[in-house]
């Protein structure tokens, strides 16, 4: 405790040093100037989050319990897993630039558009744990259920709810800043106050002190919403915080590629459907058959396909570095920590910081300080990415077998030889679970800077779209987008199941 | 119902892929004896625990148990099992933990009877512990605790004292017979230690090498109570060595 | 038409009255309830809509019988869609939005226009300025790449080498040009001119619209169904504007304070509110909506829009701009 405050108070002076140093600049604000214009708009500020707080609370508890309820009827109807978690993984992958304006047309004003992308910010990543929360039983624990003559009703109650606990804790730690930043992605479509609102003026006003006391704040409150969630859950939970290793779905056998193909006719046809039934224009709410069209028979089908693709090639050019840098920054740092412990007083506070500041806040002030070329976006992909592989990676470290470790105790082993022989290898499901769940985050990420910030890519080009009213392209951009998390899903997926096959049999279950 | 008192199983058979775990056994357990069965390490003893238990089922072969399958019994609460994993549920404390098994036999609570098993596993004073903060041999005596609790007829323990140090052992084989006696419990023991199959039970069944079949079946004529000291006696001795050389031979043979 | 003698205070008092009334539950009789529309605005609140909150507060809507919400807008909120689906009655667009919205099947009218000039300017710092089309040569512009198509148009006008321009794509913000890490910016008349200003920095700024860059900015449009059925709210909604509009030019000062009221949450700051208002108004009145009022048009004006809009890359014809509703307002 004591270190993570000398930690945070290092880590302001560094803030503070940095920001007189580039006093002339107009790029960072310190911490005593935020704090200064803190107190001087206590009011402004305090309303706006009180509205996109509640917006974010709603939201949290409206996705969270969507989870809990797929996750249940996942329970009772397990053949329906494969379906509920691809169509998860759709919808979460859709991107905010598409889905931001049809909720505003389909709900009016008010707080629903903010209200529903938080709830679709936070559901996946709580249903995911909960899943496998709700498998994760060792067997001997529902024999005891079944010793006594009782059936899946008493494995619920007495066991498997219970022992879903601490999975759900997990997501709801992680649901907590997610639903902050659709919040406030939310207030983009047009609402009319809250700390999104508050961010697009002051970023178009180039008031310096007033993005970085937005930035600030809003990574507070998320930091708040972490840390309290994860003291509830080690108030009422007794045992310790599970890694989140949810056995990744269907390899590709016959079986997987049927299921993908079940997966991809519902969605067609929830598009389809959804889109008749809501009595959505036609001008802006694309049907598939239109997307079909545009890309494959329309007089300009080649010239879209060739802005698609090389907007696509931008984008991975920015998101493919950042993936990897991310995983690789947050893997080293994990075991950086395990070599030299004392580091974390500095290095955890600056990971949860970095991982909570709502991205719409973080993402003009990053392109301000590093520039719009590649490394700015590069960097903000990073961001996303590294602090779940950490946390995972973190988990998994501490999963070495202690006997193990025992043995190579007894040879005097360096703290580096164990890391080696059984500290990584017992991190790699972990990483691997980081990096399987931390695609969407990276495609969202590059999509909102391109949006928001640098105008380039995919996420660019779907902003032009809209503001030129081409909405063959932008439904195209989505697919495309769409297609290309949950390939990239696919593909880390596969590559798991082969590594841990060898290095953790007992977590590919059948 | 008097002619089939007890636990028989004829023919039993059970395969897991290639692996043949249990082949054509067949044996009568009488009602209210205490039989331990006793083989190598991975001869199949715990599968065919299993067996009689109802939670697998044989690929041939039947249990019955006063004359009814396993799964009738099972509903009634009346039997128990004590994993070679003591199971316990980490939310729960060791009193709640036992007490759950008396909720998911459907019987009413009974703290008195919950505090006083605790207190004869030599866990009174940590009825209210998680079991994060026992050790592995206070665990394995809660999960016996938690058998008795519901007063089984039929008792299945599985090596339940491989995590208790040889004193402690000692002074649980004094004090729980009586116990599983008192409640007039067909008692199964799976072991592999021959001293303690010879300390707690009535009869001795030697399996071979997998697939588990009897390759002898002594008995232990020897009274109960048995006190802490039997083990240091000749007559325990000789029923030792009896089946030690019935072990080995079905080793050789194998 | 003389614009309203209306002086802050007296507006501010009708406001006042305007809101004692609706206190004491003096709504207008059933029988006549009030028809509800809404207005879709194209960014956030901001004195940039003045006009439209001036009309909202003085009860100007509410006596015509519309009940006006003024939808507002934001960085993912295109203001199409609400006006094609029929969330909004009106929408505020511009000449190349409207444009490429028709050419993608919309089926809008442009039924007045807010700024007869377009706010695009080339701001510069003075020392190294852009005050002519020539003076671009060589220069790097920051700009987002999405408007090259705009650069491109104001060449072509003005017998510029595009190709001597060096482009550096940045973010919407005049960090950039005090840094000098680009000598000049495309950006608008009323935002980062504004804010340079209001941190001490004084910027150089060249309106395209004064080098033959003709594009109608802040337009009202409403789809060819809303023109055939609903007139009479269209009327009642465009004369509420104009009204709204002309005592904004009378007290830009009161305007942007009325602002500022009415959206305390919104960020506003009252100085700069003020200048922007100021600027606003050389774009949004001439001398040819002096003589014909507020939104008017030329058709000359569209034959300029129709030559520029065509260098942007968009075919359109006269029949975009629909004055019927205009002259329905300034007729009745």
């Amino acid at each position: 405790m004591a270190d993570a405050v000398i930690g945070t108070l290092i880590l302001l002076a560094l803030w503070q040093g940095l920001a007189f140093a580039l006093q002339d600049r107009f790029l960072i604000a310190g911490p005593a100037q935020v704090l200064g214009w803190s107190i001087a708009n206590a009011g402004l500020i305090g309303r706006a989050l009180v509205v996109t707080g509640s917006n974010a609370a709603l939201g949290f508890l409206a996705g969270n319990l969507a989870a809990i309820g797929l996750a249940a009827l996942a329970l009772v109807v397990p053949r329906l897993i494969p379906m509920i978690s691809g169509l998860a993984l759709v919808v979460f992958c859709l991107p905010m630039v598409a889905t931001g304006p049809i909720l505003r047309v389909m709900m009016g004003p008010g707080n629903g558009p903010q209200i529903v992308l938080a709830a679709l910010a936070v559901y996946y990543t709580t249903l995911i744990p909960l899943l496998a929360g709700l498998r994760a039983a060792p067997a001997s624990w529902l024999d005891l259920i079944h010793v006594y003559g009782r059936g899946r009703w008493a494995e619920l109650r007495h066991i498997r709810l219970r022992a879903a606990l601490p999975y759900l804790a997990a997501g709801l730690q992680i649901a907590a800043p997610a639903a902050f930043l659709g919040a406030m992605v939310g207030e983009f479509t047009g609402a009319e106050r809250g700390m999104g609102v508050l961010t697009i003026r002051f970023t178009r006003a180039l008031d310096i002190p007033a993005i970085w006391s937005l930035a600030a704040i809003a990574a507070l409150v998320a930091i708040a919403a972490y840390a309290l969630i994860g003291g509830i859950a080690r108030r009422i939970l007794h045992e310790p915080p599970p890694v989140i290793l949810a056995p990744p779905p269907g390899g590709p056998t016959q079986r997987g590629w049927m299921q993908a193909l079940a997966v991809l006719i519902a969605v067609l046809a929830l598009w389809w459907a959804g889109m008749r039934l809501a009595g959505l224009s036609p001008f802006f709410a694309k049907r598939p058959s239109d997307v079909l069209a545009a890309l494959a028979w329309a007089p300009d089908a080649a010239q879209t396909r060739g802005t698609l693709a090389t907007a696509l090639a931008q984008t991975a050019r920015h998101v493919l570095p950042g993936y990897c840098a991310g995983l690789a920054l947050g893997a080293g740092l994990a075991v950086l920590l395990g070599l030299v412990p004392r580091l974390s007083a500095v290095l955890t506070p600056l990971a949860v910081a970095l991982r909570s500041i709502p991205i719409v806040t973080t993402a003009p002030l990053i392109v301000l300080l590093a520039g719009r070329g590649a490394a700015g976006t590069v960097l903000l992909v990073a961001v996303m990415v590294f602090f779940p592989t950490f946390v995972a990676c973190q988990h998994g470290l501490r999963q070495a077998p202690g006997r193990i470790l025992d043995v190579f105790d007894s040879y005097a082993a360096s703290r580096l030889r164990k890391l080696i022989h059984v500290g990584i290898p017992a991190m790699l499901p972990a990483l691997f679970a980081a990096a399987r769940i931390s695609v969407p985050a990276a495609v969202l990420a590059v999509t909102v800077v391109e949006w928001l910030a640098t105008g380039g890519g995919i996420g660019g080009l779907m902003s032009l779209s809209a503001s030129v009213s081409d909405y063959d392209m932008l439904w195209s951009a989505v697919v495309l987008v769409t297609l290309m998390s949950w390939l990239g899903h696919a593909v880390i997926s596969a590559a798991e199941r082969r590594v841990l096959a060898t290095h953790a049999p007992e977590q590919v279950r059948p | 119902m008097a002619a089939e008192a007890g636990i028989a199983c004829a023919g039993l058979h059970k395969a897991f892929g290639e692996v043949e775990a249990v082949r054509d056994f067949s044996a009568h357990f009488a009602s209210a004896q205490t039989t331990a069965l006793v083989g190598p390490s991975g001869c199949g003893k715990s599968t065919l625990l299993r067996l009689i238990a109802g939670l697998d089922m044989p690929d041939r072969g039947t249990v019955a148990i006063d004359g009814q399958p396993p799964e009738r019994l099972r509903e009634r609460g009346a039997i128990s099992v004590a994993f070679q994993d003591p199971s316990l549920l980490p939310w729960l404390t060791a009193a709640r933990n036992v007490a759950l098994a008396r909720k998911l036999a459907r019987q009413p609570a009974d703290p008195a009877l919950v505090a006083r098993l605790l207190q004869m596993v030599g866990l009174g004073q940590f009825a209210q512990s998680r079991p994060a903060t026992l050790s592995g041999g206070m665990r394995q005596r809660a999960a016996i605790a938690r058998a008795l609790v519901t007063g089984p007829g039929v008792l299945l323990l599985d090596e339940p004292f491989g995590a208790v140090d040889e004193l402690t052992r000692r002074q649980l084989a004094q004090d729980l017979p009586p116990l599983w006696h008192e409640m007039g419990a067909t008692t199964l023991l799976v072991t592999h230690s021959v001293s303690e199959a010879v300390l707690l039970s009535d009869r001795v069944l030697v399996l071979s090498p997998r697939p588990a079949q009897i390759v002898a079946d002594i008995d232990v004529p020897l009274p109960h109570p048995r006190s802490p000291a039997l083990p240091d006696t000749p007559a325990f001795h000789r029923i030792e060595a009896q089946i030690r050389a019935a072990l080995s031979h079905a080793l050789d043979a194998a | 038409m003389p614009p309203f003698p209306l002086t802050r205070r007296r507006m501010l008092q009708m406001g006042a009255a305007g809101l004692a009334l609706s206190q004491v539950g003096l709504r207008p009789d059933p029988a006549h309830a009030a028809e509800t529309v809404a207005l879709q605005l194209s960014w956030l609140h901001s004195v940039q809509f003045a006009g439209s909150y001036i009309a909202q507060r003085n009860g100007w809507w509410r006596d015509a019988g519309l009940d006006v919400s003024l939808l507002q807008g934001g960085p993912n909120a295109p203001v199409e869609p609400p006006v094609v689906a029929g969330n909004a009655l009106v929408g505020i667009s511009a000449a190349d939005y409207t444009a490429a919205a028709v050419a993608q099947g919309a089926p809008f009218k442009i039924i007045g226009v807010a700024m007869q000039k377009n706010p695009f300017v080339i701001a510069s710092l003075p020392e190294n300025a852009v005050r002519q089309p020539a003076d671009l040569a060589g220069k790097r512009i920051g700009m987002a790449i999405a408007n090259t198509p705009v650069l491109q148009a104001l060449c072509q006008l003005n017998d510029v080498d595009f190709n001597a321009v060096q482009i550096v794509p940045t973010q919407y913000s005049a960090q950039p040009l005090i840094s000098e890490d680009v000598d000049c910016l495309l950006c608008w008349e009323t935002d980062l001119p504004v804010a340079m200003a209001m941190q001490g920095i004084k910027a150089v700024t060249m309106l395209m619209a004064d080098h033959g860059y003709a594009v109608h900015s802040q337009t009202y449009i409403a789809t060819e169904e809303s023109l055939a059925d609903r007139r009479d709210a269209l009327v009642a909604l465009m004369s509420g504007e104009v009204r709204g509009w002309n005592a904004y030019r009378a007290d830009t000062d009161a305007a942007a304070a009325l602002t500022v009221e009415m959206f305390p949450d919104a960020g506003l700051d009252l100085p700069t509110q003020k200048l922007q208002a100021q600027r606003q108004v050389p774009l949004m009145f001439s001398a040819q909506t002096d003589q014909h009022g507020f939104g008017w048009w030329s058709d000359e004006a569209v034959e300029d829009n129709i030559r520029t809009l065509a260098l942007l890359g968009s075919k359109v014809t006269p029949d975009l701009w629909d004055r019927s509703i205009l002259d329905a307002v300034h007729g009745g």
